[in-house]
């Protein structure tokens, strides 16, 4: 293959979204620069996506509008550093590709530079090994090949290969890295990206994508319906469609006059569409004319909505907390939640490590909440700075911020709330118990790494005191045995020691860590409670 | 034990050291100055763009910032936020760090190709 026209840039696109959806999870776990976050992956899957559903909605008809399109998706959908950065990056390489239908290797090399140029140029002081160092590589050994290499799959192999030795060198480029002993997040994504365009240059096909993304949007649109009681559309209405001239920007706007929460969406020649609508008849009525019927779905909202509400109004009745404000907590794990629930919170976000919910998420919560003020627990450190801008947004609450960076932290919090105090003593009271309070969490390892003078290998089972990585071992026991000679002080002085075991902990582990515990300090009253959590065997609060 | 004093102006420099890395930032501009004479600050007097408030143990710094043109600022200026006040607890060990965004101005988009 020598030349690139717009039905393979938009493979070429999907090839790479595809396979960076498949691959996020390695991008996240790597995210250790600027700030370890763990969202890198995720961040550029989500711009990428939003910039190729543009590309569905505008449906271009040339490379330089699929180009526009793209960038304006990107835009839009810039989400985090990296998702900023892959927006430059493709701004730049379509921008110079300009008006061109057909692009050559030499034409996609000079495109390359004029991508890694537009990113650098945005930040005043670029940090080396970085996604843009890899850019950089990739484009510079672009340009040399490209002199001699014509065809497109053996272009893009070269590409891959050169991508994947910038990227083993970003670790010794960035001292951040080499400490935590990982290659950069965002440049193995760029990585991914173009090992995805190489696989569909190879022949490989896609499909997936397009009805994932369908199924993701409709799932969000439900999920606001689920919550409101009556609905203004009743009948939850799926088709699909067979037929090769659809206009689907037409048949959305027909489709408004039948209802709302209308998602068209096409992959060559098959369409799916999804509406709300009390006429179902009327929609098939409409469609019929437009494509060939394959298969139709329409389902009674109502009756489901009745039925999460009745269940939700029998849970409420045994939590209804007579404190006078709402709490809304975020955990993860079954038995977190329970306890929540029982404890008077009035909403469980679920998130957590790797899984932060959005602002939107905790902002929906605050204002679904029955009380005018309410209470944020984020118990996670990344999760305080979504709730602190959801607070901004809250515009008919009052809301205030417990900065637990824990999940264990909020259980002393919520339980130092006196229903006869104000809002204010509340509040006062809660961060005053935060500050004398302790949490140990006990996880694993998920990679080679040298923190705080301990060699840490793979595997190996860590202890962090607060936010600190003070000691590890082979298994959880060791650990706190550990933890408990080099920071004797800190439990000596507790009254109460709460043991939440994980998702995955085996019961002898239990048993030994509750030993550790009550040979060193048999004054203290010690809990075992299951927390049901994902990743952590133990989280131990200490009052 | 001893103690740790760290400047006003100490700070202001890391934070605008800080906020160069920061992806989408294209320059500081003096904080103090009205609109009429934006300029842009060079390498030396970076921490002009930087204003720095010390309450007891809270630190609030306010960053103004001209922005590159055709970047989601939003984004760009949560990124500022939480990079830059990451990058300052680490190194400073101060816990209570407040950081706010100015963007007072964009960049023109210019074609590099």
């Amino acid at each position: 293959m020598g030349k690139l026209t717009l039905t393979e840039f938009d493979q070429l696109l999907r090839g790479a979204l595809h396979n960076l959806n498949r691959k996020k999870d390695v991008v996240n776990k790597l995210n250790v620069f600027p700030v370890p976050d763990g969202d890198t992956g995720t961040n550029m899957y989500l711009t990428l996506k939003t910039a190729v559903e543009e590309v569905d909605k505008k449906m271009p008809q040339n490379l330089k509008d699929f180009g526009k399109a793209l960038c304006e998706g990107a835009l839009i959908g810039g989400r985090g550093n990296s998702g900023v950065i892959l927006s430059q990056i493709l701004k730049g390489f379509f921008e110079s590709l300009d008006a061109l239908e057909t692009v050559d290797t030499v034409r996609f090399a000079t495109a390359l530079m004029a991508a890694s140029k537009v990113a650098y140029h945005a930040v005043i002081k670029p940090v080396e090994g970085t996604i843009l160092t890899v850019v950089k590589a990739v484009a510079t050994k672009a340009v040399v090949i490209s002199t001699y290499e014509k065809d497109f799959i053996k272009f893009f192999k070269d590409l891959l290969d050169e991508s994947r030795i910038s990227l083993a060198k970003t670790i010794d480029l960035l001292p951040v890295l080499k400490e935590a002993g990982v290659v950069d997040a965002g440049g193995q994504g760029f990585v991914f990206l173009i090992e995805g365009g190489l696989n569909v240059l190879k022949g490989e096909k896609i499909v997936e994508g397009v009805q994932k993304s369908f199924e993701e949007e409709i799932e969000q649109m439900d999920k606001t319906y689920s919550i409101s009681g009556k609905l203004e559309y009743r009948y939850d209405t799926v088709i699909l469609l067979s037929g090769v001239n659809i206009d689907t920007g037409k048949v959305n706007e027909d489709l408004t006059e039948f209802g709302d929460s209308i998602v068209v969406a096409k992959a060559q020649e098959l369409t799916k569409v999804h509406i709300h609508s009390n006429n179902p008849h009327k929609v098939l009525e409409y469609l019929v004319q437009i494509g060939n019927i394959k298969d139709a779905k329409i389902e009674d909202m109502q009756a489901e909505v009745d039925e999460f509400l009745k269940e939700k109004q029998v849970h409420n009745v045994s939590v209804e907390s007579s404190l006078p404000f709402s709490i809304i907590s975020i955990a993860q794990g079954e038995g977190f939640k329970k306890i929540f629930l029982n404890l008077g919170v009035e909403t469980v976000i679920d998130g957590g490590q790797t899984m932060n919910p959005s602002i939107n998420d905790i902002l929906t919560a605050i204002t679904l909440c029955k009380k005018d003020f309410v209470v944020v627990m984020p118990n996670n450190s990344n999760i305080i700075l979504a709730a602190q801008e959801a607070k901004k947004l809250a515009k008919t609450k009052t809301v205030e911020i417990i900065p637990t960076s824990n999940v264990v932290q909020a259980i002393p919090a919520i339980l130092s709330f006196n229903t006869e105090g104000t809002f204010e003593e509340n509040m006062s009271n809660a961060l005053k118990m935060l500050e004398t309070s302790h949490s140990v969490s006990i996880t694993y390892s998920i990679k080679k790494t040298q923190l705080n003078g301990l060699k840490i290998k793979k595997g190996d089972v860590i202890g962090m005191l607060d936010e600190d990585i003070v000691s590890k071992g082979k298994n959880p026991a060791e650990v706190i045995t550990n933890m408990i000679k080099d920071k004797n002080g800190i439990f000596k002085d507790a009254e109460f020691i709460g043991i939440y075991f994980g998702k995955e902990t085996k019961a002898e582990d239990t048993e030994a860590v509750a030993k550790a515990f009550k040979e060193h300090f048999p004054e203290v009253e010690i809990d075992i409670i299951d927390g049901g959590q994902p990743y952590y065997y133990y989280l131990i609060s200490i009052e | 034990m001893g103690k740790i004093i760290i400047s006003q102006n100490s700070i202001s420099k890391l934070a605008a050291l800080a906020v160069m890395e920061c992806y989408g930032v294209v320059g500081l501009v003096p904080a103090r100055l009205g609109d009429r004479f934006l300029s842009l600050l060079g390498k030396e007097n970076l921490s002009r763009g930087v204003d720095v408030k010390i309450d007891g143990k809270n630190v609030t710094i306010n960053l103004y910032v001209i922005l590159q043109g055709g970047i989601k600022v939003s984004e760009v200026a949560n990124t500022i936020i939480s990079q830059v006040s990451y990058k300052m607890k680490k190194l400073t060990g101060i816990e209570n760090i407040d950081v706010n965004v100015v963007v007072r101005g964009i960049r023109r988009e210019e074609y590099l190709g």
